[in-house]
């Protein structure tokens, strides 16, 4: 199960100077409150791809390190399936924006980290062969990070995350920083793998189409303080293309209008 | 540990790693690199400072034995001591660079 409810979520960032700076002004040594998110409401079903889009510096990552427990919320609830959330925990895991593989383990022994508690060693074998398959990396198994491309790195981490079995995971731009081509063909891979393992998915990017073809709903944060600027749900059917449906393509113009680009090129 | 990338310790308890896995598999790896770096940089020229040492401060040990020689006019003794020293700073720093390939030290080097 992988219910979210957010209610009234607010988080503020108190950013300190350095001291001495204004010595006459002792209020401004006690730091400058930012507030990041204020009254998020958002609830999100079992089994749900959410995108979320937003500008840069909006606080998409900041909310979703609250989601994954990393961080407290300054104010508001958080539940997911009834349950406040404490911490980090091993139902929701984050795959993060810049590789979070730990570097001097090999593929194996990465995937095999959400493996831990299968003590038969010929099962856990098995089962790290078959989550590395399944994004196509075999072959690789015995490879340290360093020894592979960007894109097979998030394909590992993507592996690493599915062998937990997760009820929520959490990815943060998986898709920054990949080519043209990978970039389409891992986005392909994480819909499908929505499509068979059915887990609650939240996923930041910057690429609008990305959010318009992936997710059942897609979640623009705006303003300032950042808020919910459109929450909306998306029953296109897949697969989607913009040509074939000319709402979504509409939909897209929005989007791109509420992000401050005029037009879509 | 602050050199250590905070991504890191998020992925732990993420994974719900114990006290001792965040050590085992994710300190010290961590900080294996840096150590064997260190001990290659440090061991060589502690090699020559406890030859230089002896010379001085002590009346054993091969530093001695060249001083020793030498005021003997024992000029063999003297070219043997220079070459056992020679040969044991060779093996220090052999044995340094094989630490440094072992695979666990590696992680952290540019991809090649
Ligand atoms: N630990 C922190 N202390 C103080 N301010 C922070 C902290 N973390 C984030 N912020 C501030 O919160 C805001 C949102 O940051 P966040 O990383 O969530 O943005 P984002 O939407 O993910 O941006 P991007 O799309 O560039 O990744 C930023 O203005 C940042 O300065
Ligand atoms: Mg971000």
């Amino acid at each position: 199960m992988g219910h979210i409810a957010i209610e009234n979520l607010s988080k503020t960032y108190i950013n300190r100077r350095r001291r001495s700076r204004d010595k006459e002004n002792p209020l401004q040594q006690k730091g400058e409150r930012v507030t990041v998110l204020k009254d998020i409401d958002l609830e999100i079903n079992d089994g749900e791809m959410v995108c979320f889009l937003g500008p840069s510096g909006c606080g998409k990552s900041t909310l979703l390190r609250i989601i994954a427990g990393f961080e407290p919320a300054c104010d508001g609830s958080l539940r997911i399936n009834g349950q406040p959330v404490k911490g980090p925990s091993a139902d929701h895991i984050f795959v993060f924006q810049y590789s979070g593989l730990f570097p001097w383990m090999t593929v194996a022994e990465n995937v095999a980290l959400g493996l831990r508690h299968l003590k038969n060693r010929r099962q856990q074998q098995a089962q790290i062969l078959e989550f590395i398959d399944m994004v196509e990396l075999n072959g690789f198994e015995n490879h340290y990070p360093r020894q592979l491309s960007g894109g097979m790195q998030r394909r590992a981490e993507l592996a690493r995350a599915l062998a937990v079995n997760p009820d929520i995971m959490i990815m943060d731009e998986p898709f920054s920083g990949l080519d043209f081509l990978t970039h389409m063909k891992m986005r392909e891979e994480v819909v499908n793998m929505h499509a068979f393992i059915k887990k609650t998915m939240l996923l930041v990017t910057h690429n609008i189409d990305d959010a318009l073809i992936m997710g059942d709903r897609v979640v623009i944060l705006g303003g300032r303080p950042t808020g919910i600027a459109m929450n909306r749900q998306l029953d296109f059917p897949r697969p989607r293309s913009f040509e074939k449906a000319p709402e979504l393509s509409r939909l897209r113009d929005d989007v791109f209008l509420m992000l401050g680009v005029n037009y879509a090129i | 540990m602050d050199g250590i990338n905070p991504t890191y310790f998020h992925v732990a308890a993420n994974f719900n790693f114990s006290p001792f896995e965040r050590v085992t598999r994710l300190v010290l790896p961590a900080i294996i690199p840096e150590i064997v770096t260190a001990l290659r940089m440090t061991v060589t020229i502690s090699w020559l400072v406890v030859v230089a040492a002896e010379m001085i401060a002590v009346r054993s040990g091969l530093g001695f034995l060249i001083l020793d020689s030498r005021n003997a006019l024992r000029m063999d003794f003297v070219m043997d001591g220079m070459i056992v020293i020679g040969l044991v700073g060779l093996a220090l720093d052999r044995l340094m660079r094989g630490l440094g390939e072992l695979e666990g030290a590696r992680w952290s080097r540019m991809r090649h």
